[in-house]
């Protein structure tokens, strides 16, 4: 399911809906999984636009906050299991990892002002272009790295992209915080020497 | 070099990483007589870690709004009289870059500093400056000598100097320096065996 179709996207979006959905993926609903995704995917990208045009040039998008902020305006609070919070940034932390990548995308090619919008508060054009290509980088690089080492590449995933603190990784992945520090460095320096 | 996708590769990374100095090395030198590939790897990747550090530093949504990884962007051409000719050093404010002048009589090459880290701010510039003082005080063989500081303006140089630098035409890889700069200039004129100068431009 393309996580940009807008079809679903006015008919759900309220907390219990999207509580709803959460319990139901949890409970091994796959139909409510990709409807999760598909709220996810466009609430991130439009709150990420927002966030964009307000904020005064140089500043930058904190990707913590809009990730925490997406999950207080979309899940009803007193009906989530803390693990169903972690479960809902991890996937927060995949939708962020898709837009970014789909943003940098069309930015390549050239598709700016038409389809999908790239997200960018760039106005130069050539800086634009180069952070779409580190970002893409990235992204091919980290696919190698989850092939041969999943969990190293799950963490720069939840911690690159989406922003989420090392205890919440832990948390998400039913490890220890060293651990995930671990994982962390070795992923680093992985991707580094690939992108070399 | 060819990766591998050995599983103990991230724990055997950790300990190495844990290690310091000596142990580090004697480490090392054990598992380089039982599984030497396996031991280049664990180096290779050693020797990538601050790298990796500094550019994962940032979460990449960062990098979008900064219009790049933190250092990452394109460098302008030139700056001032220097064509910049490739990237040789990067930190956490800036990048280096070899730089060269050319005219029909000589041609230099200098070191240039290049403040262009995203978010560095009145503060980076604040550092540069005090670097730029601290650097043109020192005079040794193994540091690069101070030459010149300026900053661009909507792409146009602006040197410290009230007119501005150039390479010495009678001294080849040399520098010197006119104005307010000179007395950093003078004092390096007398060293030949210098060939490289630091300059910076802070990118507004």
């Amino acid at each position: 399911m393309d996580p940009r179709d807008k079809s679903d996207r006015k008919a759900i979006g309220r907390p219990g809906e999207v509580t709803e959905l959460l319990h139901a993926w949890r409970a091994g609903d796959t139909q409510a999984g990709d409807l999760l995704v598909k709220v996810l995917y466009r609430e991130l990208h439009d709150m990420a636009r927002r966030r964009l045009r307000a904020e005064r040039p140089g500043m930058t998008l904190q990707t913590t906050a809009l990730v925490h902020e997406t999950y207080l305006r979309l899940v009803d609070q007193r009906r989530v299991e803390w693990r169903d919070r972690g479960h809902f940034l991890a996937l927060a932390a995949t939708m962020m990892r898709r837009v970014l990548v789909d943003g940098a995308r069309a930015r390549r090619a050239g598709k700016r002002g038409s389809g999908e919008q790239a997200i960018t508060l760039t106005d130069a054009a050539s800086a634009g272009v180069n952070s779409a290509d580190q970002v893409l980088d990235v992204d091919r690089a980290l696919e190698r790295l989850t092939a041969a080492y999943p969990r190293p590449a799950r963490v720069v995933e939840m911690r690159f992209f989406g922003g989420l603190e090392l205890e919440e990784i832990g948390a998400v992945l039913g490890i220890t915080e060293r651990t995930v520090k671990r994982d962390w460095a070795f992923a680093r320096a992985w991707l580094a020497r690939e992108l070399a | 070099m060819p990766t591998s996708s050995d599983p103990r590769l991230p724990d055997l990374f950790a300990r190495a990483s844990e290690l310091e100095g000596d142990a580090r090395a004697a480490w090392l030198a054990d598992l380089h007589r039982a599984e030497p590939g396996l031991a280049r790897e664990i180096e290779d990747l050693l020797a990538s870690a601050a790298a990796g550090a500094m550019r994962f530093e940032t979460p990449a949504w960062e990098w979008e709004t900064a219009g790049g990884e933190p250092g990452g962007a394109v460098p302008p051409a030139s700056v001032g009289p220097f064509r910049i000719v490739r990237e040789i050093g990067r930190g956490g404010m800036g990048r280096v870059f070899l730089a060269e002048q050319e005219t029909e009589n000589f041609r230099c090459k200098v070191a240039l500093k290049l403040l262009d880290r995203p978010g560095a701010g009145k503060e980076g510039s604040r550092r540069f400056r005090e670097e730029a003082r601290i650097l043109a005080a020192l005079e040794h063989p193994g540091i690069a000598r101070f030459y010149d500081a300026g900053w661009t303006v909507a792409g146009t140089w602006r040197s410290s100097t009230s007119k501005g630098s150039t390479c010495s035409p009678s001294r080849p890889g040399g520098v010197s320096t006119r104005g307010s700069a000179s007395r950093s200039s003078s004092r390096s004129s007398t060293r030949s065996t210098s060939r490289t100068a630091a300059w910076w431009s802070i990118a507004t």
